[in-house]
């Protein structure tokens, strides 16, 4: 890889700041955090640039450093031990404040809905509808199986219906009745 | 029929994720089944809402964090200011007391004075010994005396000097030995706080092995030279070894 290569590659991967800080985001939905999460990203990005054999799997690669560092950034908080079971559990909040604050917007509901999330379902289902990543890609990213991306994207959808159905452009109960 | 098509492929399905015979099939129930599309449509709700959530993240804040910790330039400008004045003052205050023996040290070059430690330093008070005979240091000696009162009537400060001569250097003070009778005395009839003291113990031995000491005029004797550079070092003098 020559001295230019790497320069471009360089530049290349801070361009993905925006999309990597919107991931994080969605994931942590506090902005400071998914901030220093995309700081500590692209830092560990630009110092291992050479390790990145292929050039196109740059986003993927991206994201999978991303994705460590949150599962770092969880280890510390010490809370839980095994990150996987943590997974199922942290960030699985019943209100946020975000959801209590602004419940009228459809962002805020959205992203409030998002954020009950358990944390596996929702880095499956943001890297999928953000990101357009294939389940392969996820799978790869996340280091999980692709059936667990399916089951988890099922699942995380699932709850998203049922709470964010009333929003959508579907209205199945829409319907003009004559009053007499 | 319908039973066969899991939630998963449905997710598979909006997500791109089949292959065109999967789809073949898929499209094909759709048709057949007004409920399986009405659920297709509402994932792909689903999944326009989430982008749509996202479209539009919060700023990246770094910036705005940096410009919350900002210094103002002028309260920059203020501290560095204060801190000038401050630094000024202090040096101002501290630079006279110690033009004495900072003269000293920096004309004689190998002089270094010293006090005793626990005792309040009075650097207008300085004391000399000497105790060798080599006429290079006599002249040393009294070159520095010249230099400080020089240094002092230009300050317009009074400073205090004793120069204490003993075992050798008892021959400044004797008449018949020191090439510098003169100069000392005009030295002291010009300056009142410019003492000349001998060591009566030297004195003692010296008239012992038979030489008759005759002092310079003005010039007053202490019993022990260790006993009054000590007495001296308690009272705060600053004590230089020539």
């Amino acid at each position: 890889m020559n001295l230019l290569h790497i320069f471009g590659l360089g530049t290349q991967i801070k361009e993905r700041r925006a999309r990597l800080f919107r991931v994080a985001y969605a994931w942590s939905h506090d902005r400071a955090m998914a901030d220093d999460l995309v700081q500590e990203a692209l830092a560990r990005g630009l110092s291992r640039m050479h390790q990145l054999r292929d050039p196109d799997q740059l986003d993927s690669w991206l994201f999978k450093i991303l994705h460590n560092c949150w599962r770092d950034c969880l280890r510390c908080q010490k809370d839980f031990q095994d990150v996987e079971d943590m997974e199922d559990y942290l960030y699985a909040h019943d209100e946020t404040p975000e959801h209590i604050n602004s419940r009228n917007q459809v962002v805020d509901k959205v992203r409030a809905a998002v954020a009950l999330l358990p944390i596996g379902q929702r880095q499956v289902l943001t890297l999928v509808d953000l990101e357009e990543f294939s389940y392969n890609q996820v799978a790869d990213i996340l280091a999980i199986p692709v059936g667990t991306v399916m089951s988890r994207l099922c699942r995380g959808r699932q709850a998203l219906q049922h709470t964010l159905i009333e929003l959508a452009p579907v209205n199945k109960n829409f319907a003009l009745r004559i009053v007499k | 029929m319908r039973s066969e098509i899991s939630n998963e492929q449905l997710n598979a399905f909006i997500d791109d994720e089949l292959d065109v015979a999967e789809k073949d099939n898929l499209f094909a129930q759709i048709q057949a089944d007004e409920k399986l599309a009405h659920q297709v449509c509402e994932l792909r709700a689903i999944k326009e809402l989430v982008r749509h959530g996202y479209a539009e993240p919060p700023e990246i804040t770094r910036d705005k964090w940096v410009r919350k910790f900002y210094i103002p330039k002028t309260l920059v400008a203020g501290v560095m200011l204060a801190l000038g004045l401050g630094v000024g003052w202090t040096v101002h205050d501290l630079q006279p007391s110690n033009n004495q023996l900072q003269f000293v040290h920096h004309q004689s070059g190998n002089f270094y004075p010293v006090s005793l430690a626990g005792v309040t330093e009075d650097t207008h008070k300085i004391l000399m010994h000497i105790d060798s005979a080599d006429p290079a240091k006599f002249k040393a000696l009294l070159d520095d005396i010249d230099n400080l009162t020089q240094h002092q009537a230009a300050l317009g400060q009074s400073v205090q000097v004793e120069v204490i001569a003993s075992h050798s250097g008892l021959g400044m003070l004797r008449t018949d030995v020191t090439p510098y009778a003169q100069r000392i005395n005009t030295l002291v009839e010009q300056h009142p706080n410019i003492k000349f003291v001998a060591c009566n113990q030297s004195i003692q031995r010296l008239t012992k092995t038979g030489v008759k000491v005759n002092l310079l005029p003005h010039t007053q004797t202490t019993p022990n030279a260790t006993e009054e550079v000590v007495h001296r070092l308690h009272d705060g003098w600053s004590y230089i070894k020539v």
